[in-house]
Order: structure tokens, then sequence, then C-alpha cells
């Protein structure tokens, strides 16, 4: 693998339908049918009630930053010229944790409980990656 | 409760570590896994007494892509059970909880323990595509964010501490240099040169907010480990120590994200079995051997195992308590921070020479119990005797 690529996601037959609509600019998390959570990453089965029946619900991108670390340590070739680059545990408004960057911030103003919104950051044909950026708010 | 206490404590004493061996700890470009392992095992069969044919139990660890099965070849034997748990540093209590176990029960009469190690020779960094692992679902899911090594899971942790409990990077300092302290009275220990809490608090970040002295060293080293049942220990060479108790709980749940509740829901479970099996309490423990990857598990196996309450452990590991001398002495062979990062396995070593008063200006001082503690989706712990 020529390492100055940066990684792409290994998709699974759970989560290839999530990256579908990722590439339509819309980020839907699997809600179970039976129990009504939302999970992820993507799985086969709900962990809670073990119902399979789920829809790819359409959440609204909007959340409150968890936790975030910056990596000032480059592990990947590819990633040399973004460190200092932060990654962050974003609360989804709608209860799930997901991984992202934060984007049009400087990191040192990244602050546990900012509010993020979703933005479509579109890599090539085949991938889009969502990342978040502070919601401005008046 | 989730186990059954009757049943546990029938495990309770009836095994013993007889021998332990560790090899030289560095780096050493003219070793391997195999070379490592096999020196500190040799330095446990002396230690014991025992002869390499009375081992009928061959279990073997490490980060590389060591082979119990080419291990046993390489030297020369055919032993009735071996395996390795693909499980990373966590492996260390359980696979001394899989011997327990073999021993009691009759299957074996002589357990090894074998760990080799030469990340620093093979450039192992445990992060970027070095740690890729199509069968391990966190190392590689957040790749594409630049989200990789579990020190990044860890200083996730940190942050969430921080800002939960008003907790500071200063406080966490105490660790690093509690344990160089230590080291500087370890023979084998690889960093002894003085370290100040404002030389932690200068040093670069890794992965904020955790800094360079929060991170274990990466090095090459091997160490051995031998256990047999409590009758046979007592003809042996050394003072046997015996496994009062072993704790157990694992988090799967939500295991492809750093734990953000800090296994607050899971790891208490273990303390719980620990110390039910043993039949003592936080109070009798006269030192501590914390799995220490990085600084914030040692805060987090003190707040999770009940030495302190939920988010006091900044405050509760200063003014000397963690020092030799102190009121509860941890890591004090250095731990990987600074004396060797094997993983666990020269914790349990450290333990034994504590319990046998073979730790010189180290030693605790009428060390009777020893607790190891390793935090991650998989918990354990143990508590030795002498």
């Amino acid at each position: 693998m020529d390492t100055h690529v940066k990684p792409r996601p290994i998709k699974s037959s759970s989560d290839s339908v999530y990256w579908d609509y990722l590439k339509k600019h819309e980020l839907r998390l699997q809600q179970c049918n039976g129990c009504q959570i939302f999970r992820f990453p993507a799985s086969p089965l709900c962990p809670e009630c073990h119902s399979k029946d789920h829809a790819w619900q359409r959440v609204k991108g909007t959340g409150s930053v968890f936790s975030w670390v910056v990596f000032h340590k480059c592990y990947f070739p590819s990633f040399a010229k973004d460190v200092p680059y932060n990654v962050a545990m974003i609360q989804l408004d709608e209860g799930p944790i997901v991984i992202s960057n934060i984007i049009n911030i400087e990191n040192s103003s990244i602050k546990q409980g900012l509010r993020v919104e979703v933005v479509f950051d579109d890599i090539d044909e085949t991938l889009t990656i969502p990342r978040f950026t502070p919601t401005l708010q008046s | 409760m989730s186990f059954d206490e009757t049943r546990l404590k029938s495990l309770k004493d009836q095994v013993a570590i007889v021998g332990v061996g560790a090899s030289k700890q560095g780096i050493f470009n003219d070793a391997d896994d195999y070379s490592l392992a096999i020196d500190a095992f040799k330095f446990a069969l002396d230690d014991c007494g025992l002869d390499i044919d009375d081992i009928d139990g061959l279990f073997v660890q490490g980060p590389g892509n060591i082979s119990f099965v080419r291990m046993g070849e390489i030297l020369g034997i055919n032993p009735v059970v071996g395996g390795n748990f693909p499980i990373g540093g966590p492996a260390t209590a359980p696979l001394i909880h899989h011997a327990a176990m073999l021993l009691h029960t009759g299957a074996c009469k002589h357990v090894a323990l074998i760990y080799g190690n030469s990340s620093r020779t093979e450039g192992r960094k445990f992060g970027g595509m070095t740690a890729y692992n199509p069968a391990q679902e966190y190392a590689n899911a957040f790749f594409y964010y630049g989200l990789t090594s579990p020190g990044a899971a860890s200083a996730f942790q940190a942050r969430i501490h921080f800002d939960t409990y008003g907790t500071t990077s200063r406080q966490l300092a105490t660790v690093a240099v509690t344990q160089r302290q230590h080291a500087i009275l370890n023979p084998i220990a690889i960093k002894k040169d003085p370290l100040t809490i404002e030389d932690h608090q200068s040093s670069r970040f890794v992965c904020e907010p955790l800094h360079l002295y929060d991170y274990c060293l990466i090095n090459d080293g091997g160490v051995a480990l031998i256990l047999t049942t409590k009758d046979r220990a007592k003809d042996l060479k050394k003072q046997p120590v015996y496994v009062m108790g072993i704790g157990r709980q694992d988090t799967y749940k939500h295991s492809s994200m750093p734990n953000v509740n800090l296994w607050r829901d899971t790891m208490p479970r273990c303390a719980e079995m620990v110390y039910s099996m043993a039949g003592v309490s936080q109070a009798d423990i006269d030192g501590l051997m914390i799995y220490d990857s990085f600084s914030i598990n040692v805060w987090i196996a003190l707040e999770n195992f009940g030495f302190c309450k939920e988010g006091e452990a900044g405050d509760f590991t200063q003014n000397g308590r963690m020092q030799l001398g102190g009121e509860l002495p941890v890591n004090t062979h250095g731990g990987h921070l600074s004396e060797s990062y094997m993983q666990g396995w020269l914790h349990q070593v450290e333990a034994v020479r504590q319990l046998r008063r073979e730790c010189g200006p180290r030693q605790i001082n009428e060390a009777e119990i020893i607790q190891y503690i390793c935090r991650a989706h998989v918990a354990s712990s143990i508590i030795y005797r002498r």
C-alpha cells in the first residue's frame, strides 16, 4: 500500500448503505425498528433487542463535542501536512456518539459541549466522509 | 453477582508462581522475540530449579507474531497444552488465570508463560499502518480520520477525566514522576535520569492532552513465569508466591470507540471478583502493580477498584502516596513508563520479587499482599501473597 495515500474506510456489508447515503450528502444511521435505538458503527442486528429490522434514519447532523484529542505525532505519512490535527467524539442530538474531525476551528478553541454540524467532504467520486464544523449560532 | 463465590474460592491459594525470569531490557538489534523470550525462560527455570521437560503447559505472548508452536519446536518439547491469547497487552492476567485453571483441574503440572517483545527493533509504533489488523475492530475503524493508537483512546479518556472532574495534566504528571523515582532504584530499568513535573509539562504532546512522559516506552525484552500447584511449589528453590484472587471483566459493548464511561460500569465487577476470591480488601494491599501503558490508566484503575472515589484520583495520587514508603506504593519497578514495556509481564515479576523480599532499595517494607490491575476492554486483576 502507498502510505502517502490517506487510509480509506473499510466498507462492510453492514455499512455500505451508510457510505452510499453519504455520497448523496445525507447522514443516516441505523435505527432499530424493534426498540428505536440508534446504533453506530453499523451492525447486522440491534445489540439491545437483537432485532435485525432497522431503518436507515436520516439524522439532523447536529450535535456536541463529547471529547477530543489532537494528534501531534504523525502515525501516517499521509497526514504529515495535517499535524497537529484533531479527532473528536461527537454526540449527535439523536444520541449516538460518532468519530470525526472538527474543521474550520483552531484546535485550541475546541471545547467539550461545542455545538457542531455535519459537512460532507467529497474525497473523490466513490467516497464522501462526514466531518463537523462549529454551528453558527445567532 | 455474576460469579459463584464458593467455586471461585476453591482456586484461592491453590496455585503459585515459582519461577520468574527477565531477559536484558532495551534495544537489541541482534535479538528477536524468540531469543529474548527464551533467555527469560532459562532464567525462570533456574529460578525455580525445574527442568525443561517438567513443563507441560506452554503459553507464549507478545505484540509480534510469536508462535507457541514454533516456540515449542525451538525448545524441543511437546507439552500437553499450549496456546496464546490474541488480545494484546491485556492478556497477561488472563493467561495466568488460564494457567491456574489448568493446574488446579489437573491438566498440567507446571505451566510456563513466556513473553517476547522486539517492538523497538522491529519498528512497531502501536499506531498507523503497522497497527493495521483486520481482525481487530477498533484498531482500524477510523483510520481515515487519522484516529489510531491505543494512546489516542487513553487521550480521549484523560480529556474526559479532566473535563468532568476538573483534574489536570499537572496532577497526572505525578504518575510518571513517581514511577521514574522507582525506576532509578531498579537495576534493569531503562529510564533512570531524574524526571520532574516541569519536565513532564514541557515535554511534547504525542496525542494531546497526553504528553510524551504519559506514554510507555517501546523497547525489546523477554519475560517468563512458571506456575505450579501449591503442593509442588513447596519443593522448589524459592519461596512460592500464591495466587489468592483473580478477577476478570470484559467490556464489548461500544468497544469500537474509546470507552467514554472510563469502564465504570464494568471494571468494578472485576474488583468485586478478585476481592471476593482473595477474601481481602483494598486496605490489605501493600503495593499495587498497575498496567500503565499510559499514565491515565493508573487513575482509572485506582478509581474503579475503590482505592479512591470517582474523580478523586488526581488528588489521591499527590503528596507521595504512591511512592515507596508512602501509603500505597504503585509500580515500584518503574512500570511501562520507566522500567520497560513488557505489557504487564514485568509487573508480575515485580510482585513476586516484592513478596520474596528480593527488591533491595526498592523493597516495600514487610510486603505480604500485592495486587495487579489492568484496565481495558479486557479488565483483569490478580492478588498475590507470600
